[in-house]
């Protein structure tokens, strides 16, 4: 127990946690950061082994039901079509993710206004793009200046090299005339801050082995730790606790032995992400909050957006290499990302082209999908597959909608007998559209590319990757859960950091987006630190 | 084939036998590529279908079933396919987890990464080489006009 409270307690190492604990390190408060996963060894990760494929789909699979570390807590996914996926360890999710690091563009902040859906954003491009700028430089951003789909932005390193997958794709979104460009990627081209140069190994979602990735325990951590924060793993918070004023006061956690603890603080901040936050405020219930924490809105948990996936792959000829390279990092188009309503639906998407599969995946998937035989027809079939595919997945906008969303579980529980979250989330007929429009468009793209065989499937159910909207920002107290710099309306010393605060989800990935917002709350903390509880 | 294959499995000869030749109907020897039911691919392939014992006993169990008096290795090629279909109708739990077990063992072989144009090694250290990019591509995407809608 400790009563000694600290000045700011985070709870969660991820993306925004780290982002957050950095920024306000040069206040010189006394920081704490509570993570409940376990600092990461690169030299652990499948990629040094001949086994990776089996190795990524196991310790390290994204699915945390699936990858069942003790340090995971589990999701009741089951009544929806996506499911989620996250790490939970220093670094968070970025320890798994692709590193595809787009930003949200200006009109994603404006959508009531321009398209008369879901909500404008409390700020907007033009505020955070200083903030997108100094993460760019922390996470250091490979990328090309110029792309005709964005406002103006620097390049902090040379961009992923595409490859001859790449190369032959964009030959295809040439022949259309469609827009692409080489995707922005959380991966040092050159060597960087102490982090060694990608060396092309492909798969970076279980983990970059060379630590050419930006998952924030390479990138954020050891600056915020060497600026004085202190990082505690193992430490898994059931609940954050209030004074007599409604104040938070500290939080109730478990620690690695299992033994319940308290530790006190002055300022609470959430960096849990958009299924982990809303289930800590659930979690916290009390006279003044019987429905949960800073839940007088009613939105904790609600509105989730996911970002359905479709997968659209082709074969080709010609081997591509496409074992070379980072995975999910490689072209990106925007051709069909601002709102065109002749198309059927409102919003975008954005094609992420991804790489090859690997050996193994290529036959278990092959012979999965009917497309491998076995017996004498295998090497053939099985020839035709590995190392001619290639592909893309379409990410669409998901709009908010009150009845996605993330209660807690009647039953299930975690190793330390919280209650878990259970996820309810349905795809609406934009998103149904945007699918089918983006499945038709990429299938196109395979053809004018040379694609012999084109196959498209959506949504894919592996793809519950992007979790925001469960704690939505704004400056109404009745419609949203934190103010336009990421305080909670009901609880003044309470900070929500991550996803959760995502107004819409545009069509992107969303890790730049999510830690320029937690550095500009953090910006904010530090300029307002006077009057920050008024 | 089977008789090279270590005796501490948990599956008895008569099994590992059936299921030796499962993994050789699966993937069979070509010119450049060895057999599933190769001696080092199959004892790995054993060894991970343990992990299921019972799934993969009651497979055997079907396919002995089937082969009648006979054993199931001695049966002609389109017997045992006959008998392959009724299994996979059965028990497609047990087909799916096998040729899942044998592809992972057999794609992860020395000489199979040869053969497919790989180095036998995995992705770290020595990672590989990218080319460089021909950015003249982005000739035609650099004359458009930007695509973001002004706010
Ligand atoms: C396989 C995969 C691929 C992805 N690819 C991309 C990509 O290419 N581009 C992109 O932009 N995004 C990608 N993402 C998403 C990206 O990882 C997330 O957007 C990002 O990590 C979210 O940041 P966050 O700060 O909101 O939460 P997280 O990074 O998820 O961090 C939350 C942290 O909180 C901790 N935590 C949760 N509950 C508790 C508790 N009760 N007590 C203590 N600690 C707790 C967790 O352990 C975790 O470490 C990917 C994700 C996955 C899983």
């Amino acid at each position: 127990m400790s009563d000694q409270p600290v000045d700011v307690l985070i709870i969660g190492a991820g993306a925004s946690g780290a982002a957050m604990a950095w920024s306000l390190a040069d206040t010189r408060m006394h920081i704490v950061c509570m993570e409940q996963g376990d600092w990461m060894n690169p030299a652990d990760y499948p990629t040094t082994g001949k086994d990776w494929e089996v190795r990524q789909g196991a310790e390290y699979s994204f699915s945390p039901n699936k990858r069942g570390r003790v340090t995971d807590y589990p999701v009741n996914d089951d009544d929806s079509p996506i499911k989620i996926a996250n790490f939970n360890g220093v670094g968070g999710g970025t320890v798994l993710y692709a590193g595809h690091f787009p930003r949200l563009h200006p009109s994603d902040f404006r959508v009531r206004s321009l398209d008369g859906v879901a909500d404008d954003w409390p700020l907007d491009y033009q505020l955070l793009e200083p903030y997108f700028t100094e993460n760019d430089r922390m996470m250091g951003v490979a990328a090309l200046a110029g792309d005709p789909a964005y406002p103006p932005k620097p390049a902090v390193l040379p961009p992923v090299p595409i490859g001859k997958l790449g190369e032959t794709l964009a030959r295809g979104f040439n022949k259309l005339g469609w827009h692409w460009w080489p995707s922005d990627a959380a991966i040092a081209t050159r060597p960087y801050e102490g982090r060694d140069q990608c060396a092309n190994l492909g798969p970076c979602i279980s983990g970059c082995s060379q630590g050419a990735k930006a998952s924030t325990d390479i990138t954020y951590w050891p600056a915020a730790i060497r600026a004085g924060v202190e990082l505690r793993t193992r430490c898994r918070v059931r609940e954050i606790t209030l004074d007599e004023k409604g104040m938070a006061n500290g939080v109730i956690y478990y620690d690695a032995d299992g033994n319940e603890q308290f530790q006190a603080a002055y300022i609470v901040i959430l960096a849990c992400n958009g299924v982990g936050t809303p289930r800590i405020l659930l979690n916290s219930r009390s006279e003044r909050f019987p429905d949960g924490l800073a839940n007088s809105s009613g939105l904790v948990g609600k509105n989730l957006m996911l970002h359905p996936y479709a997968s659209v792959q082709g074969v080709f000829d010609e081997p591509l290499d496409g074992y070379i390279g980072p995975a999910g990092c490689c072209i990106w188009s925007q051709e069909f990302y601002e709102t065109d309503a002749d198309r059927g639906y409102l919003r975008g998407y954005t094609m992420e082209i991804t790489r090859g599969r690997g050996a193994v995946t290529t036959a278990t998937a092959g012979m999965a999908a009917g497309k491998i035989p076995w017996g004498a027809g295998h090497h053939e079939a099985y020839g035709q597959l590995f190392n001619k595919t290639a592909g893309m997945v379409v990410i669409c906008e998901d709009l908010p909608e009150l009845h996605n969303q993330v209660t807690l579980d009647p039953v299930l529980k975690d190793s330390d007998g919280i209650p878990a979250p259970k996820v309810s989330y349905t795809l609406s007929e934009n998103s149904r559209q945007m699918l089918n429009h983006g499945m038709e468009r990429g299938k196109e793209i395979l053809r004018a590319a040379g694609a012999r065989e084109v196959t498209a499937d959506a949504p894919m159910a592996i793809a519950g990757w992007h979790l925001m909207g469960t704690a939505r920002m704004g400056t109404d107290p009745a419609t949203s859960v934190v103010n336009e710099w990421c305080r909670s309306h009901d609880v003044k010393n309470l900070f929500i950091v991550d996803g959760s605060v995502f107004v819409t989800s545009g069509g992107v990935n969303p890790t730049s987006t999510i830690q320029a917002i937690a550095l500009y709350a953090a910006d904010n903390i530090k300029k307002r630190l006077t009057e920050l509880f008024d | 084939m089977s008789e090279l294959i270590s005796t501490d499995s948990v599956f008895s000869a008569e099994s590992r036998q059936t299921l030796c030749c499962l993994m050789d109907m699966m993937i069979p020897v070509s010119e450049h590529m060895p057999s599933a039911a190769d001696p080092a691919i199959a004892a790995l392939v054993l060894n991970a279908l343990a992990a299921r014992q019972e799934l993969v006993l009651e497979a055997v169990a079907v396919l002995s079933e089937g082969a009648g008096d006979a054993r199931f290795h001695e049966l002609s090629q389109l017997q045992r396919e006959a008998l392959v279909a009724d299994l996979r109708a059965k028990t497609p739990q047990f087909i799916s987890f096998f040729q899942s077990q044998v592809a992972t063992q057999y794609y992860q072989d020395d000489r199979v990464m040869v053969a497919l144009g790989l180095e036998p090694r995995p992705p770290h250290p020595g990672g590989y080489k990218a080319p460089e990019t021909d950015w003249t591509l982005l000739e035609p995407v650099r004359a458009r006009p930007p695509l973001y809608r002004p706010v």
